[in-house]
């Protein structure tokens, strides 16, 4: 006992010394620092709590949400490309404050003449241009696109002042807007349709020359309320084209005029089918309804195919009422075969539609109604039960596009009507990805025009776990390794995600596929998929038709977890920082009573200068074994002897043969698991998971020891590819010695 | 966007290239430009292929090594899911003082193209982002 404390001492005494040696070195007074730990929570960073947005994650006693319910009457002229509305708006303030005015986007009003978005882009001289792209650029008059606002008034039909600002309308209101009271008002509107596949629009028309019909998408059509909110207070940014919508739950009541013989879906319950489906059709319509294995065609190709050549000059009205929706959208065309088939979500039918052209045959009718019912299956187990009656997928030319209960969707098969399983694959992603949109963000209603990644990269997340379930080999390009080529490219060209989305490269990258692979990362790799689908579900539940904020989504993830993951956000969501983990060195050793040298240095200032001077201990040398030193770890006859006094049995004891030292390096600024898997001389393999907290004293370099029965005979670093780790090329021991230039260079070369 | 990784072997005395590009992007670029419409990497991709992007590749990347434009080796290409990879290679380069790549993939098609450009020669690694407006990079490649 003595003794033992005696060289405790010695040791001690070496550790202090070396100490003040150093101390003594420097001179000069130590600068400070604040706590840049990996690990530091994120309070500086995080709004602070309150009463409406809790520190749990969850909407407080005090959330507010404004409600704005619509009541339209729209005509669509598809002999000149204009609609036509009217509507009457009931503002609801269920806020605690008192509104001085309103505020109301004109997303039309980017396509106007004066529209500042071309402004906001450079540009010069192109080396070649199409006759097409020459002509839009220097002969052809500017699209006359654009809101014509023909009257604001008030329930009376009196005139409201408003003022436009671009894509936003300032309606002045005649007396300040009390807490809980509500505002009726009316907007008489009209604009010229645009053909949408130039430039890629979010809405529009598609022309066939072949049959001169068009295809219509029709969207962001009807001015809509701004948001209203506890943390931004009018949500007014402007609209320039790329961050999207930010809109109110409210109800709608809209009738639609179009020619009699298109046909036409909208978001919302169809009220009239009798008035605008033949009584075939009606037949097949209520069929559907009943179909849970396939798909029903409602409207067939050759009917669609008559339509096209009829161009009817008779009207006929749709009439739509959807309850607690952010937007209401609809596509119309004489082109349109329908389709649809019934889904069982926990006993609750709801319908799988698919609207398409001829021109999508064969591929839509083979897939798109199947992938929307996979997709509003899979979703609801990861969120909640999809709580409305319908989703939508059209097909329209080069569009991925979401609204409620509708979206447009690309997949063109050649004119042939064969297709590359590239098209096809394309089309299931695309179709998952804009039907899943429904939960994120037209349910769980986050504000797009801020926050980017809150929509895209949820919905990117759950779009990758429901095609991994349609096709384990699904590419769904969202996977940590897809993001690598990204997050290793050049700094001035990355953002972190926390950022708002005009303002970014690379916007795909930034906003759709880093935060999917990161929660990809967190679900399998760091939390495991029991953890993580109870948190996400709780986030999802918690914020059903809700306007959550970034806090309440990192907030209700650890909340639901009990797992700290600030160092998670902070590194993947707040930086630009990297994954690199690496093994510096590995150090075999072997196990002796002989005094290695390092001890011997060690004890020497104290006067011991032979083995003998010593008490025993036992080591873990690299040094050449020496004559009389046992071979093997058991001849230690201090370790022996304890085994005995200690221990049932040797075998209980359980002897390791082999000790390494493993040294993991982190060129890298991300803190991350270790995932490392050893390979033996016998060819088994082992896996080890090192937390991330691994690295929280020391953010560069951590040392393991290693023990095992047989040989090491190689190990690796994140075998799987699942932190985004940027090099790989040190992630092997021992090192690989052809590149992956080498091996690809050969085998093409084979070829 | 498009990566392209420039790695110097000494032992090889090489300089080893390997480009990605997105398939459909690089499908609206050759079809722009070609009189022919053409599909790449499904079952109706042209049998010469290899030649055709031999001939584009050539005109949209040039690598300058001490100053000196050197032409590369086309060795192949390998389609993965969406992106086509493109493995080309300078030989004979005994040692390299500075590094000149100009690269102009894809940047006929699309204003906002970024063609993102990394080097790793005698260790030293350095990434580039270009575009349109500057579709050129240098780099010091001292020992």
């Amino acid at each position: 006992m003595k003794r033992i404390y005696f060289t405790t001492m010695l040791l001690f005494l070496a550790i202090s010394s070396a100490l003040r040696a150093q101390v003594e070195e420097n001179k000069t007074t130590q600068k400070g620092h604040t706590n840049t730990n990996k690990f530091k929570q994120l309070k500086d960073e995080f709004n602070t709590p309150n009463s409406q947005h809790t520190a749990s994650g969850a909407p407080g006693a005090n959330y507010t949400q404004q409600k704005v319910d619509y009541r339209m009457d729209i005509v669509l002229d598809d002999a000149n490309q204009k609609i036509y509305g009217e509507e009457n708006i009931t503002y609801h303030n269920n806020s605690e404050d008192t509104l001085e005015y309103l505020w109301v986007q004109l997303d039309q009003n980017k396509r106007a003449k004066d529209s500042k978005t071309p402004d906001i882009e450079g540009d010069g001289a192109e080396t070649y241009y199409t006759p097409e792209k020459f002509a839009s650029h220097f002969i052809d008059k500017p699209f006359e696109g654009g809101f014509h606002i023909v009257h604001v008034n008030n329930s009376k039909g009196n005139p409201l002042s408003y003022h436009i600002n671009r894509t936003m309308m300032r309606i002045d209101l005649p007396k300040p807007l009390a807490s809980g009271k509500k505002f009726k008002f009316n907007i008489k509107w009209w604009y010229n349709i645009n053909n949408h596949v130039p430039r890629r629009d979010r809405s529009g028309y598609e022309h066939f020359p072949t049959d001169g019909n068009n295809l219509y998408v029709i969207a962001q059509f009807y001015p809509r309320l701004a948001v209203y909110n506890n943390v931004e207070g009018w949500q007014n940014m402007q609209f320039w084209g790329r961050s999207e919508f930010a809109l109110e739950f409210g109800d709608f009541k809209v009738n639609i005029t179009t020619p009699k013989d298109h046909i036409l879906n909208a978001t919302g319950v169809l009220k009239n089918p009798k008035e605008v489906l033949t009584k075939i059709q009606l037949k097949r319509f209520k069929k559907a309804q009943t179909s849970f294995e396939k798909p029903v065609l409602i409207v067939t190709q050759a009917e669609a195919e008559l339509a096209e050549t009829k161009k009817s000059k008779e009207i006929k009205t749709w009439t739509f009422d959807a309850k607690n929706v952010r937007d209401f959208a609809f596509a119309s065309s004489r082109k349109f075969i329908w389709d649809g088939m019934a889904v069982n979500i926990a006993g609750k039918s709801v319908m799988a539609y698919s609207l398409y052209p001829k021109e999508g045959n064969p591929l839509w009718e083979e897939y798109s109604t199947k992938v929307v019912a996979h997709t509003l299956k899979e979703y609801s187990k990861y969120t909640f039960n999809y709580p409305y009656h319908k989703a939508i997928s059209v097909h329209s030319k080069n569009q991925g596009m979401e609204y409620p209960q509708i979206c447009w969707n690309y997949g063109r098969p050649r004119p042939d009507g064969t297709y590359s399983d590239r098209t096809r694959d394309a089309m299931i992603g695309v179709i998952t990805h804009e039907i899943g949109h429904n939960f994120f963000p037209m349910i769980v209603n986050s504000d797009e025009r801020q926050w980017t990644w809150m929509d895209e990269g949820l919905n990117s997340f759950v779009e990758t776990l429901t095609e991994l379930s349609f096709d384990s080999n699904f590419e769904t390009g969202n996977l940590p390794r897809d993001i690598v080529a990204y997050m290793e490219g050049d700094q001035s060209g990355i953002s972190p995600i926390m950022t708002q989305g005009n303002n970014v490269h690379q916007f795909g990258p930034n906003a759709y596929t880093k935060p999917a692979a990161g929660l990809y990362m967190l679900r399998k790799t760091i939390l495991g998929g029991k953890l993580f689908d109870h948190a996400f579900q709780t986030y999802a539940k918690r914020w059903m038709f809700k306007h959550p904020t970034p806090e309440d989504f990192f907030r209700t993830m650890e909340d639901a977890s009990a797992v700290d993951l600030d160092w998670f956000w902070r590194g993947w969501f707040y930086t630009t920082d990297v994954t690199d983990i690496g093994i510096k060195s590995v150090q075999q050793y072997r196990v002796t009573d002989k005094p290695t040298e390092k001890m011997m240095q060690l004890v020497k200032p104290y006067g011991i200068t032979t083995p003998e001077q010593l008490r025993p201990f036992i080591y873990l040398s690299t040094e050449e074994i020496t004559e009389g030193e046992p071979e093997k770890a058991l001849q230690v006859k201090l370790l022996d002897d304890f085994i005995e006094a200690n221990y049932k049995s040797k075998e209980e004891a359980k002897l390791p043969t082999y000790f390494y030292e493993v040294t993991f390096d982190k060129p890298g600024g991300l803190v991350m698991p270790i995932l490392v898997e050893y390979t033996y001389a016998d060819g088994s393999k082992e896996r080890k998971k090192y937390p991330a907290k691994i690295w929280r004293k020391n953010d560069r370099e951590v040392k393991k020891i290693i023990t095992s029965d047989i040989e090491i005979k190689n190990i690796v670093i994140d075998p799987d590819l699942e932190t985004a780790d940027v090099d790989t090329s040190n992630n092997l021991w021992p090192k690989a010695k052809s590149s992956l230039f080498d091996k690809k260079k050969e085998k093409l070369l084979k070829e | 966007m498009s990566l392209t990784q420039i790695n110097y072997s000494e032992e090889q005395q090489t300089l080893q290239i390997i480009v990605r590009v997105f398939i459909d992007d690089l499908e609206t670029e050759i079809n722009t430009l070609s009189q022919d419409k053409i599909e790449l990497g499904t079952e109706r991709e042209p049998l010469n292929i290899d030649r055709i992007y031999k001939s584009y590749l050539n005109s949209h990347l040039h690598f300058y090594i001490d100053k000196h434009p050197k032409p590369f080796q086309y060795i192949g290409n390998e389609y993965k899911n969406d992106q086509v990879f493109f493995y080309l290679e300078v030989a004979e380069i005994d040692s390299i003082q500075s590094l000149g790549i100009q690269n102009t993939v894809l940047n006929n098609s699309f204003q906002e193209q970024e063609n993102i450009v990394k080097t790793s020669i005698y260790d030293k690694h350095k990434s580039f982002i270009l575009t349109r407006n500057n579709s050129n990079a240098f780099v010091s490649t001292k020992k």
